[in-house]
């Protein structure tokens, strides 16, 4: 179990390497500013290939829009009727996704 | 020569993933902003 925390903490602090790498490359290819390349990072709920995409193109590859926070505070709140905007407007794909960035 | 580059392989990276990296380059780069200011704002078009 101790090895297995070890492989954990290894394994995350690589991914946190990896993600600064990546708003590291965002900033260079896009000249953006580090506040700006997390925020669009943060909105594509942590998507790099999709926030990519989107500052090449002012696009995502699915046509869907960015989150906002207002939404995230709706997705939040749990209500069921206000589930189903959100559905529509980001696909329920995008809302798994969503859910599973918020809470990752 | 080509000189066609591919771009990273990057995919997916969770929020606590990208928490801890912001924390990182903020401090590094001396940015005075919380995470959760980033997240309660939505970026002009």
């Amino acid at each position: 179990p101790l090895q297995n925390q070890e492989q954990d903490i290894q394994t995350r602090e690589e991914a946190v390497q990896e993600a600064i790498k990546a708003v590291h490359f965002l900033m260079e290819e896009c000249n953006l500013s580090f506040v700006k390349a997390m925020q669009i990072l943060l909105k594509n709920s942590g998507d790099f290939q999709a926030s990519l995409h989107y500052l090449r193109t002012g696009h995502r590859p699915d046509q869907l829009p960015l989150w906002t926070h207002e939404d995230d505070c709706v997705l939040l709140s749990g209500e069921s009727s206000s589930q189903d905007a959100l559905i529509e407007k980001y696909g329920e794909d995008g809302l798994a996704k969503r859910i599973a960035f918020l809470l990752g | 020569v080509s000189t066609f580059t591919r771009d990273p392989p990057w995919t997916v990276f969770s929020r606590s993933v990208l928490k801890a990296a912001f924390c990182s380059m903020a401090e590094d780069l001396q940015v005075d902003v919380e995470f959760e200011q980033l997240e309660e704002t939505d970026p002009e078009p």
